[in-house]
């Protein structure tokens, strides 16, 4: 009998984790929130992009947070070799130094992730959001040993950041 | 540590709780991420269609406005049109390897596949580059002994000093360029560490 595999559409996948995506870009840019916009519809594209090879050996949300890990570790690189900004990129801008209170997050926990680098930023907010050791391993290539050592690290990194306010 | 923790884990659940979205607000966003997809597919091939058009240019121009005659000025012209072509080839091969670079895979090997691709750009970068630059501009120069034969003085010196102005401002960019992809790759080895480092 042939197993057919069933596709979500990315409208499913977009509608089920966009809060998702757009948690962990707001966590990886620091609260700014038009920035982590744009770093989830790239996550998106790329969600798009690699739709066709996903395969069952991981569940969709496994498979999707990795393509968020991913796409934020090339992004802020791609951000820097920008050439130019648009015209609407430069009013946009504009409107944010306006407008800062609705852009930019300032929250305590943004600012205490914001102050890790990048690969621990990515390794608490998979902890904050709930995922087991061994699922977070999966998605980053590194034996489950490894996390729960690195984690341990962060969370006194973390204790500290709060403590020093 | 844990209280700290358990306290930023209920910010970060209420946090995401204020994302809220409607499905007018999600065919929006579909609609725009429709549009950037098809023009980040438009940007790989940005480079190739420039440098094809100036082929294109350089073919057309050799042919019918200036069918050169001397050897030394064909093969120069080979020697310009090659080095392009060449660089066309290259970034073929690139924009290949760019889309190889699998998303969807462990951190560790897409960083690994990045990481590979910034390597094969400085090698294109480094010796490759300068090796068509200067088949480019050898050629050009071989062109001017027939050139003299049709043009004036003051031309071949107009024609001289606005070729060395413009290959000035191209090596001005490609080395600028060149320094930002060698300043990903030493980054992209960076993270790699941190993330591989046995703690």
């Amino acid at each position: 009998m042939t197993n057919f595999k069933t596709i979500p559409s990315i409208e499913a996948l977009y509608t089920q984790y966009y809060p998702m995506v757009l948690q962990m870009s707001l966590g990886f840019v620091k609260g700014d929130r038009p920035v982590a916009k744009d770093l989830a519809q790239q996550v998106f594209i790329n969600v798009w992009s690699a739709l066709d090879q996903f395969k069952e050996t991981a569940s969709y949300k496994t498979w999707i947070y990795r393509i968020t890990v991913n796409t934020c570790l090339q992004y802020l690189r791609k951000q820097k070799t920008k050439p130019t900004a648009r015209f609407d990129e430069v009013a946009y801008k504009l409107q944010q130094v306006e407008q800062p209170q609705e852009n930019q997050d300032h929250s305590e926990l943004y600012t205490a992730i914001g102050q890790l680098n990048e690969v621990d930023r990515l390794l608490i907010m998979m902890v904050l959001e709930e995922q087991e050791y061994e699922d977070i391993a999966e998605v980053m290539g590194i034996s489950a040993v490894n996390v729960r050592v690195k984690i341990h690290r962060i969370k006194k990194r973390l204790k500290k950041i709060l403590q020093d306010g | 540590m844990d209280k700290d923790l358990e306290q930023l884990k209920k910010q970060w659940s209420s946090n995401k709780k204020e994302i809220t979205t409607t499905s007018e607000a999600i065919e929006q966003q579909l609609q725009k991420l429709k549009a950037k997809k098809k023009s980040s597919a438009k940007f790989h091939y940005g480079n190739i269609v420039v440098l094809a058009a100036t082929v294109v240019m350089l073919v057309l121009f050799f042919y019918f406005l200036a069918p050169v005659q001397h050897v030394l000025s064909r093969v120069g012209v080979g020697l310009m049109i090659g080095g392009l072509i060449l660089r066309i080839i290259i970034e073929f091969v690139s924009v290949a390897k760019v889309k190889k670079i699998n998303m969807a895979d462990l951190a560790v090997q897409n960083l690994e596949q990045t990481r590979a691709f910034y390597n094969f750009r400085r090698v294109i970068h480094k010796p490759i580059t300068i090796a068509i630059f200067a088949a480019y501009s050898i050629g050009f120069f071989m062109l001017m002994p027939e050139f003299s034969n049709y043009f004036e003085a003051w031309q071949l010196i107009v024609m001289n000093v606005s070729y060395i102005a413009i290959a000035s401002v191209l090596i001005w960019i490609i080395r600028k360029d060149v320094k930002k992809e060698l300043k990903n790759l030493s980054e992209i080895i960076a993270v790699k560490q941190e993330l591989t480092k046995a703690e």
